[in-house]
């Protein structure tokens, strides 16, 4: 079911929702998730769900979609290509209107995030310049169509997430230290050599402000994912490429100048997230850190201020995450097809949507609108 | 959980030569898996390993005969490349361990080669006509488009233009020595040396740098198993076919030249279906039906795989060949549309079932 704009605007189909969307959503709990999907025929698209579960609106992507963020102050949402694919795709997707189609610049493809600057203007993306095996930021002018203005280091390899820091002028962003060329797929090419890293950046020159890595014993530790709190907070979920047989933290934590700390959590926690974190999230008032470890079907809640693991919950293939309105809760959503509203205090869950068996697959990240 | 009255005899079969006495429903545990890793490196890698090195060695015993005879492309070396190519297609889908060291499984496929890679290289080495290329380290560390078998299948089906036949020759023994190395290779690393591959598979019992637990071992071979049907759809069927009839693109399609496209798919098939059954002491089949609702799973899968096999054993060894068939486009658009039924079964319920996660974020993180 796809709602055409005019059935919003007469209130056919969505009254409720067409009163909160002007003139920009974002203000308390959310209207609608977000996310990039996956159907049994191996088509991608994008999908809206309304906050009880009704699909809103659904956009075929030109290929596998990754994460999507909402440009504030607009009606928009920008869906990147999972790596290394080479599209933008910046929609309505309450209105289910495709907005502009971002092609990658030559020798560029896209890590799956972006991330807008406050004012709405100014869209960074995490890139690939791959034959030299470089990271870098694209910068794109979202007023101008998103001409692609210029592009920033990452100062490292890999880049993956990335975020803006309150003051709105300085970018956090996680190089997982993974090289990876399109020419052999998604094989990861330098794992013995790989130096992951967390790094500051001045959003608009591109120079370094600070450098963060883990200890030299921990540098098969990919940092990947991030969710950063309203004081600049910047929670980590990690993934390790080192040898199996020793458990590793996966989540983390740093804030200004200090370095990073890791959260190990109990050990049967960590074995059960299987060496891998794949998205974090915190929720309304940055209280309670999520963090989603797909391979072992398990979603962890932490303190992100204490370090303290509070407890989980399981969903098989669970990847994204988004804050649900509400101290503690999180929508998660599944590449089973589920898409469920868990509360981390009270422990209880609700199933907005199961869609397993007609083979919709939520892709690894959710994004609250 | 109650079994059903009737098992199938094969389904018995191969229970009992797993040695197990008694039939019971309890989740798969780390024995299984471990039981499980063991019978696959022994009765499916191992062989098929050893296969594709003996193929290897008739490659390149064929390649410096009628070269030394002075002639290209003698009906036994096309014989022996067939041959090899399709032991390469029995393991294609193994990209953990020994394949993924040194480039290997690269070095003997260079594809798909979207950007034709393959033939600018092979072009320049023919025209700069350098023996020192072709000496056999220089040549293991140079291009791995000219490496392997797409190679060699250009200069049999398809030789550069204004080739020089002498030269030529040598390039098609540098690449069957290379690949009788590569082959060698592998095999020994998965059985021999100081920490052989299948000794690796063998302790992730008790844990160990590359495997967590034996379910983690399992859980490679499983992807391994989707893997196979990935490629065939994604890249062996997807690109070619296109959306409609009319937007066919066939020179996409793998090994057009040497008309082999669809004969690689069908061993793919085969390879990924008794990687699933089993041979001798019993796969992911015998582990599946011993868990609560496995037998139905089971039985999907396998008329999934059933269904996708006779579909091919209609169609010819060429894709180019079945496309100018009535109906051409549509059997192939058929079989697509099997191996992605049967890829959402392995994703799903066989995922679930054996608490093996091969999901859509599990499979392959970012």
């Amino acid at each position: 079911m796809t709602i055409d704009r005019r059935s919003l605007l007469t209130g056919a189909v969505a009254a409720p929702l067409a009163l909160g969307l002007s003139p920009a959503w974002g203000l308390g709990s959310p209207r609608a998730f977000v996310s990039a999907c996956g159907d049994a025929a191996g088509r991608f698209s994008v999908k809206a769900v309304a906050a009880d579960g009704r699909l809103l609106s659904e956009l075929t992507l030109p290929g596998r979609g990754h994460a999507a963020t909402r440009r504030p102050g607009h009606n928009e949402v920008v869906v990147v290509a999972r790596r290394p694919g080479r599209f933008m795709l910046a929609v309505d997707p309450l209105a289910g209107d495709v907005i502009r189609q971002v092609e990658a610049a030559p020798g560029r493809h896209f890590y799956g995030h972006a991330a807008f600057s406050p004012d709405g203007r100014w869209l960074y993306a995490t890139e690939n310049a791959y034959e030299e095996g470089r990271g870098v930021v694209g910068l794109y002018d979202a007023a101008a169509g998103y001409l692609r203005v210029r592009e920033l280091p990452s100062h490292g390899v890999g880049p993956h997430e990335l975020a803006l820091l309150a003051d709105g002028r300085r970018l956090v962003v996680a190089n997982g230290g993974i090289r990876t060329h399109p020419e052999s797929g998604r094989r990861k090419l330098n794992l013995e050599t790989m130096r992951p890293n967390l790094v500051y950046v001045d959003a608009d020159s591109g120079a370094l402000l600070r450098r963060l890595t883990l200890p030299g014993d921990l540098q098969r530790l990919s940092i990947r994912h991030m969710a950063v709190t309203a004081d600049d907070n910047v929670c980590l979920a990690l993934q390790n490429e080192g040898p199996r047989d020793r458990l590793v933290p996966l989540v983390g934590r740093q804030r200004g100048e200090k370095p990073i700390v890791l959260m190990p959590g109990p050990d049967d926690g960590l074995r059960r997230m299987r060496h891998y974190a794949g998205g974090a999230a915190l929720d309304d008032g940055g209280s309670v850190l999520a963090v989603s470890a797909p391979r072992g079907g398990l979603v962890s809640f932490w303190s992100p201020q204490e370090g303290r693991w509070l407890g989980s919950l399981e969903v098989p293939d669970g990847c994204g995450l988004a804050a649900a309105g509400g101290a503690g809760r999180f929508a998660v959503s599944s590449g089973a097809g589920r898409l469920l509203i868990h509360d981390a205090f009270s422990g209880r869950t609700e199933t907005l949507r199961d869609d397993g068996r007609s083979g919709l697959a939520w892709d690894n990240h959710l994004l609250a609108v | 959980m109650n079994l059903p009255m009737m098992p199938s005899v094969r389904g018995l079969s191969a229970v009992a030569t797993m040695g197990l006495a008694v039939l019971s429903a309890a989740p798969a545990a780390a024995d299984d898996f471990a039981v499980l890793n063991g019978a696959i490196v022994e009765d499916y890698l191992l062989p098929r390993y050893e296969t594709l090195a003996d193929a290897g060695s008739a490659l390149d015993a064929a390649l410096r005969q009628d070269c030394g005879a002075g002639t290209l492309a003698t009906d036994p070396s096309i014989a022996a490349y067939h041959r090899m190519a399709d032991a390469w297609m029995a393991v294609q889908h193994l990209r953990f361990g020994p394949s993924e060291l040194f480039l290997r499984a690269d070095r003997i496929q260079f594809w798909p080669d979207k950007r034709g890679i393959t033939g600018r290289h092979l072009g320049r080495l023919i025209a700069e006509a350098d023996p020192a290329a072709l000496e056999p380290q220089r040549f293991a560390q140079g291009s791995v488009a000219v490496q392997g078998l797409p190679a060699l299948e250009r200069l049999f089906f398809a030789p550069p233009e204004g080739a020089d036949p002498a030269f030529a020759c040598d390039v098609a023994v540098a690449i069957g020595a290379n690949l009788k190395s590569i082959a060698g290779g592998m095999l020994a690393d998965w059985r021999e040396g100081p920490a052989p591959y299948a000794a690796v598979i063998r302790s992730a019992a008790e844990g160990n740098a590359s495997y967590m637990d034996a379910k983690e071992a399992s859980l490679q071979f499983a992807k391994a198993l989707r893997a196979a049907l990935v490629a065939t759809t994604d890249l062996k069927l997807d690109r070619p076919l296109g959306t409609s009839a009319e937007a066919v693109k066939p020179r996409r399609a793998e090994s057009w030249r040497s008309a082999r496209s669809l004969r690689n798919i069908r061993i793919n098939i085969e390879t990924a279906e008794a990687l699933y059954e089993g041979e001798g002491r019993g796969g992911f089949a015998a582990l599946l039906r011993r868990q609560a609702a496995g037998e139905t799973v089971d039985q999907d899968i396998r008329a999934a795989f059933a269904q996708a096999r006779s579909r091919l054993d209609a169609l010819p060894d060429s894709l180019q060949a079945a496309l100018d068939q009535p109906d051409g486009w549509q059997r192939l658009d058929d079989l697509r549309g099997d191996l992605r039924g049967l890829l959402a079964l392995l994703s799903g319920p066989f995922s679930q079932t054996l608490d093996l996660p091969l999901g859509f974020n599990s499979f392959d993180g970012d």
